[in-house]
């Protein structure tokens, strides 16, 4: 038995890295996991996520076909009877900038902002209905350390991946209008800005073949997971509309919220 | 001679509010402004302007035709000889709460950000290689103070997640645009107002609006008119922004406030103030030293990147 044993947890981009470990962690919590992922291989997760004593089903599903998430989540209420937590996971990165080519910019536009913000929106835009109509839930959608850098660290990729950038500040917006917006309803949400951690993502960015002294300098994605479990853990009183960031070289704690508000007009 | 006499200027949604506002300013400073928007009465604000003895070419259509726009930007590089400025200006607003059915969530997220988002970087693309070419130049993006430190209570509308988003999603093409295109000399900042007197604000009050029951049919009364800020004095600003020279940067209006640059901030300053936006104070991260960081410069590592 653990904390969340009665749970369902939908996780996106299950299949691989951090996805795979969200899933992992929730399942080792009591959670039961709903996956999805467009790679065939989220149903071997799945298999080992009920290794877990747990109950899970994989979907294979791209997130920015609204079918396609309007099916998982029908799917999770069907099978599982309710959604108490949704980590908007899936995510990609193309490199972009401004001089590139008009054909380059909307093929890289339809990519990055299809599955890294639509699929963050319209997956919570399918789960809220059943969240309001069970009066509460949590939702954390995975964003970048390029919007939120630690102390001495410029924000954005470089200038090397601006449409990246765009989806993931666009997530931020997501983020803290839901989170206004579905406080009243016991519903809250947060997001992550992660520096580099042992993903998928990151290892493809180094096509695969990144050296071992590097990827030992990386966040674990067992550290960083264990935060967003803390954090569900946190309950109906816990803190909503908060950007948590988490870098290398820094403590991968929470943060607690600062408890005053800032002055609404400066001096 | 105007500070912009010879320059060329794009204003995108000139039809109307700040977009009208700012292609009078930069024709007021000398530059030859080129304006379209999807409301016709463009046409009238170009003919306004030609007949105060300013170049301006006015053209009307929808933003998210691309080939129109493709036109537009070498039919005003053709006839001016070049293009300096553009001012991403044109956006829509809806409400487009939580609740809604399942069919409008899917088409509010293209209609909006197809004109909020898409239409930006299509314009800035078209633009760039004309800039590069004369050797520098500014892009505008405009943006809310929704995206800056609350100064105000109300700000980050809880029914508006995709124009919010939208918004945000701007901060993403200014900071890169800023620190990729900083060697050819080409600026780019967003301008994030507050509440500005503008037809976008006004409809809000107006019947069918989603604040009617505070307005009438000419829109806000007086007493909350006279809380917004003139798009006039934001166009002003405008130009205090180009002869600043900086770049990357949030500029903050907010009404009740002097309309000002403010002081320049340290690029590791003004980020954190950007990024750690929750609506809360900045937290303590501790070391390590953030004094003396050099901004850092990076490259795609290697490889391409991954359909998956």
């Amino acid at each position: 038995m653990g904390d969340f044993t009665g749970q369902v947890a939908i996780v996106t981009g299950a299949a691989v890295g951090l996805g795979r470990q969200y899933a992992l962690s929730l399942a080792s919590q009591g959670c039961d996991v709903v996956l999805c992922d467009i790679r065939p291989d989220v149903q071997d997760v799945a298999t080992e996520v009920r290794g877990l004593n747990v109950r899970a089903e994989a979907h294979v599903a791209d997130v920015a076909i609204a079918d396609d998430v309007k099916r998982v989540v029908d799917a999770a209420m069907a099978n599982f009877g309710r959604i108490d937590l949704l980590v908007s996971n899936a995510g990609i990165w193309r490199g972009s900038g401004p001089k590139d080519a008009l054909d380059k910019s909307f093929a890289d536009y339809d990519a990055l902002i299809g599955t890294n913000l639509k699929g963050v929106y319209l997956f919570g835009r399918a789960v809220i209905p059943h969240m309001i109509a069970a009066g509460g839930g949590h939702i954390i959608n995975i964003a970048t350390d390029h919007i939120h850098t630690h102390p001495g660290r410029r924000t954005s990729g470089g200038g090397i991946m601006d449409l990246y950038d765009v989806a993931k500040w666009g997530v931020l917006g997501l983020t803290l209008t839901w989170a206004k917006a579905l406080g009243p309803m016991n519903i809250r949400v947060n997001s992550f800005s992660m520096g580099a951690t042992d993903s998928y993502m990151l290892r493809g960015f180094h096509n695969h073949a990144a050296p071992a002294e590097e990827v030992a300098s990386w966040m674990r994605a067992e550290d960083v997971c264990d935060l967003a479990i803390q954090m569900h853990r946190e309950g109906p009183t816990g803190r909503s509309g908060d950007n948590i960031g988490v870098w290398v070289g820094f403590e991968i704690e929470l943060k607690p919220v600062p408890a005053a508000k800032p002055a609404l007009v400066e001096a | 001679m105007g500070y912009l006499s010879g320059k060329t200027a794009i204003v995108t949604g000139a039809a109307q509010g700040l977009g009208k506002a700012f292609a009078e300013r930069l024709a007021l400073e000398g530059a030859n402004v080129a304006i379209f928007d999807i409301q016709p009465d463009v046409l009238i604000v170009g003919r306004a302007l030609e007949a105060l003895g300013h170049s301006a070419l006015a053209r009307q259509f929808d933003i998210t035709r691309l080939a129109e726009c493709e036109t537009f930007v070498a039919d005003t590089a053709a006839r001016f000889g070049g293009i300096h400025i553009l001012v991403n200006n044109a956006a829509i607003w809806r409400s487009t709460p939580v609740t809604d059915a399942w069919e409008k969530t899917l088409k509010d997220f293209e209609e909006v950000l197809d004109v909020n988002l898409k239409a930006v970087m299509v314009m800035s693309r078209l633009a760039v290689p004309y800039m590069v070419a004369a050797g520098g130049g500014d892009i505008v993006n405009i943006s809310t103070d929704y995206v800056l430190p609350a100064r105000r209570d109300g700000v980050n509308a809880p029914d508006t997640d995709l124009y919010n988003a939208s918004k945000w999603a701007l901060n993403g093409l200014t900071d890169a645009a800023a620190q990729a295109l900083a060697d050819d000399n080409i600026r780019v900042n967003n301008l994030c107002m507050g509440p500005t007197d503008t037809a976008m604000l006004r409809a809000l009050f107006k019947p069918g609006g989603k604040l009617a029951h505070l307005g009438g049919p000419d829109g806000p009364p007086p007493e909350i008119l006279a809380g917004f800020m003139d798009p006039a004095e934001i166009a002003r600003l405008m130009i205090d922004l180009f002869k600043d020279g900086r770049s990357g940067e949030n500029i903050g209006i907010w009404a009740g406030q002097p309309i000002e640059l403010g002081p320049r901030k340290r690029w590791d300053v003004r980020m954190r103030e950007r990024a750690d936006f929750t609506g809360q104070p900045l937290r303590d991260y501790g070391s390590p030293p953030w004094d003396d960081a050099p901004e850092p410069v990076w490259r795609l590592a290697v490889g391409q990147p991954e359909e998956a």
